[in-house]
């Protein structure tokens, strides 16, 4: 033994499994707190003898499992509800039963990485070296022999009492251990190595963050190919099949949906939303807080997606669109729209059953009674807006004329406010010149403007698409129109 | 530790065996009669009492069969730690005579015409297709036939017969020689044995259970019941061990360590049928289709949901956290409560998977209900517990009872 202050602490081996149980109760009895029995297997009893206290890991492991859980119903919540309100499958947005299986998950993984993190710290792990290791004697605690150790750090160690009193609890032979002089250095093979692995560690991480970044000319790598091409049509999408090019077919002229085949001729109106050629301007189901709750909810599945939860047309389909760069792409309108403020009933019971311009219909999926009650769901949304003082003295024209431009859906894609979206904007667009592909110019009167609807792609405004549909209209809406026009010109 | 000298001998106490036998016969008699007299009040051709009967009838059937998974999963395993409380698993698996008996009255609504024009049969409804969904239920009569029927039913009890016997013979068999060869024997049939077992089992709860409601199906039903009925042995199991311990039989043979490993079972097993129960639901649920919601739309009606909804928290929530802490598994106390609440709660489940088949409107939960399942659970513990007037409570020809007694959880 040398010199006491680099003293590790003392080690006494036994040679039975009843040696060393009542070796442990003698030294726990003396009042040891650090130290520790080394046994070649598992002694049943010893932690007894040893007064080890319980584990208080099951209190950690209970707790990050309730937290894992909790986490996990906040996160689906907070997606599902609040970041990417989508209906799936005809669920509520926040449906505990889908949420359950991710909840499961993640309180079993919280609750066995606790575990595993906890068993680690309470175990004082990782741990490189431990002096007793270069004891001679010590390897055969893993063959046939039994060990107690006392800490030098124990309060009541004492070279010579501690020593003593492992003696006088049978040990077979008594060692002092000693800290090494200075830490011995780990050897350059095994940094080497460490340091290797860990640099490969990041090879997969990079490889990542590079594809993830980078902008490639072939396609990344696929695996189940039909799965991420799958053969559909996208809203709006053109088709080579048919004449008019449409993806999304219209309702064939005369035909109803299946369910409403054998009933359109008893009910008329309650099929087609008219009687006579007339739109019904009352529904045939009356309102009712039921019925709007009906309509809001079949609305969240079926319109929503396109038209938006706020009805303002700017749903994810909507959203995806832009963010695509869909350069064909038509805004789903906004609900609160003053063109359908004015419409009966009965028409927005037709745009949702055989479909509008654009919009294909939903007569297929959407049953003859849900399609009035999200006809009343709408209307209900409407008398939310307010549309703001009007003026006494403006020509009613103008009115007249902004209705035209809403309900033939110009507005599609004419904006007025000078920004041009798809085509050209309406503001100042009356009397000013306008320069056509093919470098003549024309000034936008009356004549080139009823040209340009009769027959839109005969001259096409410079930098814009031949995209243009003709539209009829009326005398009485085409004055109108330009009465509306008119008041855009400054 | 290992005991060093553990005396390897039979374990018996046949009077506290034929008085519990007794206890358990009377209370049969008693409310099986009593059921009958209350059943035949209703003047329903007795069709609340069948209904009743049937779910006392697969209540008995889990407890029988649980025993046999119980005894065939320790042999298949090699478990040590198991040998002191297997006996008491092979006297509930060798119910299985029993069982037969408890099957026969059930012959009544299979080929009676009593009822068919008010509620169309007594019984499974298939019997008699009837109402709205007749033609669909009459496109499964080449398998839900009652002479197919009766020959699945014959093949299964036969079966169990079997196995049953053979297992017990052999564990007593070896009481006697204390030879190891029996449990090489044991360990390789265990295998097949329990394939069997997972076929039949499923197959009897489609067909004693799951046919009362013929247009609906789910593959997993028989998963759902074997959740069950393993919970209910090792609640059994664990009534037993205090019941004897109490009256100073097995004290030395089944300690904190058997409680708590029994304990172990039943915690995880309460999550397993939570999780089996909730598969079932949220595929349905999700998938939406109308010939399979309609059985959970049968048990969220305006009666039947506190029922539903209720399961969740005393078949789960609560018991799961009772288990939970190694404290209750290690109070025989504390844990004979939660076994005996487990027996109860299963008995609850049972209910609600037949009853809302029989009426979707009301709840027609009565001192019927109650009579029949003590009925039953009288005799069952009857056959249960006579059988420990001839055999030995412990398996002390086992080679493995050392291993056993010095058995130690962490
Ligand atoms: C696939 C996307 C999509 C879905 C789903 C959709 N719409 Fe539309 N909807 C549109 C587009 C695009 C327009 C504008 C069409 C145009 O101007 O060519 C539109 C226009 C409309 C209009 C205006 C009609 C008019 O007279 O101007 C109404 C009303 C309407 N949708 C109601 C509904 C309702 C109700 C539903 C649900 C049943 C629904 N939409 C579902 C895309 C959609
Ligand atoms: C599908 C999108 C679309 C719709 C709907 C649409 N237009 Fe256009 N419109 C265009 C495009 C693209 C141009 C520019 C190319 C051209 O001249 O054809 C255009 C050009 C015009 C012009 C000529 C403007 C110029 O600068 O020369 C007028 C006038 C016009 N549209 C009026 C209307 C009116 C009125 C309506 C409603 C009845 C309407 N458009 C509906 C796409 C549309």
């Amino acid at each position: 033994m040398s010199n006491s202050e680099k003293l590790h602490g003392v080690l006494g081996e036994f040679e039975s499994v009843d040696q060393i149980l009542a070796a442990a109760e003698m030294v726990k009895n003396s009042g040891y707190t650090k130290w520790d029995c080394y046994t070649p297997l598992p002694v049943h009893g010893l932690d007894a003898a040893m007064g080890v206290k319980e584990t208080r890991l099951p209190w950690v492991v209970l707790i990050a499992g309730i937290t894992g859980g909790a986490l996990g119903l906040l996160m689906q919540y907070w997606m599902n509800g609040i970041d990417y309100k989508m209906i799936i499958s005809g669920k509520p947005m926040n449906s505990l039963p889908a949420s359950i299986p991710v909840v499961f998950e993640t309180t079993v993984l919280f609750a066995s990485i606790a575990a595993f993190l906890s068993m680690w710290i309470f175990n004082g792990l990782p741990k490189w070296f431990n002096p007793l290791a270069r004891m001679e004697r010590f390897a055969r605690a893993t063959d046939d022999r039994f060990f107690v150790a006392l800490s030098a750090k124990d309060p009541n160690f004492d070279v010579k009492t501690s020593s003593a009193l492992l003696e006088s609890c049978g040990a077979s032979a008594v060692e002092f251990v000693e800290e090494p002089d200075e830490p011995a250095a780990v050897p350059t093979s095994i940094k080497a190595t460490m340091a290797t692995v860990a640099m490969l560690a990041l090879i997969p991480l990079a490889l990542i963050m590079s594809e993830r970044g980078a902008i490639k000319k072939q396609p990344r790598l696929h695996l189940v190919p039909d799965m991420d091409f799958q053969e559909k049509f996208r809203a709006q999408s053109v088709s080579g099949l048919f004449a008019d090019g449409r993806a999304a077919r219209p309702q064939i002229a005369g035909t109803f949906a299946l369910e409403d085949d054998a009933l359109v001729g008893k009910d008329p109106g309650f099929y087609t939303g008219k009687v006579d050629g007339e739109y019904l301007t009352e529904a045939p189901i009356a309102y009712s807080d039921a019925i709007l709750a009906r309509g809001e909810e079949r609305y969240g599945i079926s319109c929503a997606p396109c038209h938006g939860g706020d009805a303002n047309g700017k749903g994810p389909v909507h959203n995806r669109a832009v963010e695509l760069g869909s350069p064909m792409w038509i805004q789903p309108t906004d609900l609160h729209s003053e063109h359908l403020t004015i419409q009966p009933i009965g028409q927005l019971f037709e745009s949702i059953s055989v479909g509008v311009r654009n919009m294909p219909g939903y007569a297929k999926t959407v049953s003859a009674k849900d399609r009035w009650a999200i006809a009343h769901y709408l209307q209900s949304i409407q008398s939310t807006v307010d549309t703001g003082p009007v003026d006494p003295n403006a020509d009613p024209g103008i009115a007249a004329g902004k209705l035209v431009y809403m309900s033939k859906a110009c507005m599609a894609c004419h904006t007025t406010d000078g920004s041009p979206l798809l085509a050209p904007s309406f503001k100042g667009l009356f009397g000013s010149e306008r320069e056509l592909e093919g470098g003549t110019t024309i000034t936008a009167d009356e004549a080139y403007i009823k040209d340009s609807l009769l027959n839109p792609t005969a001259k096409l405004a410079k930098g814009f698409q031949p995209l243009m549909p003709p539209a009829v209209l009326t005398d009485q809406e085409f004055a109108d129109l330009i009465t509306f026009l008119k008041s855009l010109a400054d | 530790m290992q005991p060093t000298n553990v005396v390897r001998e039979a374990v018996m106490a046949p009077s506290l065996a034929a008085k519990t036998s007794r206890i358990g016969l009377v209370v049969g008699v008693i409310g099986m009669v009593l059921a009958v007299l209350l059943g035949m009040l209703e003047g329903d051709h007795m069709r609340h009492f069948y209904w009743a009967y049937l779910v006392a009838f697969s209540f008995m059937f889990t407890l029988t069969l649980g025993g046999l998974f119980f005894v065939l999963i320790q042999h298949v395993t090699g478990a040590r730690w198991s040998v002191s409380v297997r006996r008491m698993g092979e006297f509930a698996m060798n119910t299985v005579p029993l069982l037969a008996v408890m099957a026969l009255p059930l012959l009544y609504p299979l080929f009676t015409h009593a009822g068919v024009e008010e509620f169309g049969g007594l019984l499974w409804p298939w019997i008699h297709p009837h109402g709205e969904h007749a033609a669909l239920v009459e496109f499964k009569s080449p398998f839900l036939n009652v002479g197919f029927f009766l020959a699945r039913s014959t093949f299964y009890l036969l079966a169990w017969w079997i196995v049953t016997r053979f297992f017990l013979k052999k564990s007593v068999q070896q009481d006697q020689d204390q030879s190891e060869a029996h449990t090489v024997t044991m360990r390789k049939l265990s295998a097949p044995s329990i394939i069997l077992f997972a076929l039949t089992i499923s197959f009897a709860s489609f067909d004693w259970i799951m046919s009362t409601d013929p247009t609906w199906f789910s593959t997993i039903f028989g998963v759902y019941i074997f959740g069950g009925a393993f919970l209910a042995i090792n609640a059994l199991l664990v009534i037993s061990a205090y019941y004897l311990r109490t009256r100073n039989v097995m004290t030395e043979q089944i300690t904190t360590e058997h409680y708590h490993d029994l304990g172990k079972f039943m915690t995880a097993f309460t999550v397993f049928w939570a999780y089996i129960a909730f598969s079932q639901f949220m595929l349905i649920w999700y998938a939406n289709i109308p010939e399979e919601t309609v059985w959970f739309q049968h048990r969220v009606t305006e009666a039947w949901s506190p029922w539903s909804y209720g399961l969740v928290f005393t078949n789960f929530v609560i018991p799961f956290f009772g288990f939970l802490s190694r404290w209750t598994k290690r109070n025989p106390k504390v844990l004979m409560f939660w076994a005996a609440y487990t027996l109860v709660v299963h008995w609850v489940d049972i209910y609600w998977l037949i009853m809302p088949n029989m009426d979707a409107e009301t709840v027609p939960f009565s001192l019927v209900e109650i009579t029949t399942a003590l009925g039953a659970f009288g005799f069952f513990v009857w056959a249960y517990s006579r059988q420990a007037t001839k055999h030995s409570l412990l398996a002390y020809g086992d080679p493995n009872l050392e291993r056993c007694l010095g058995h130690v959880n962490y």
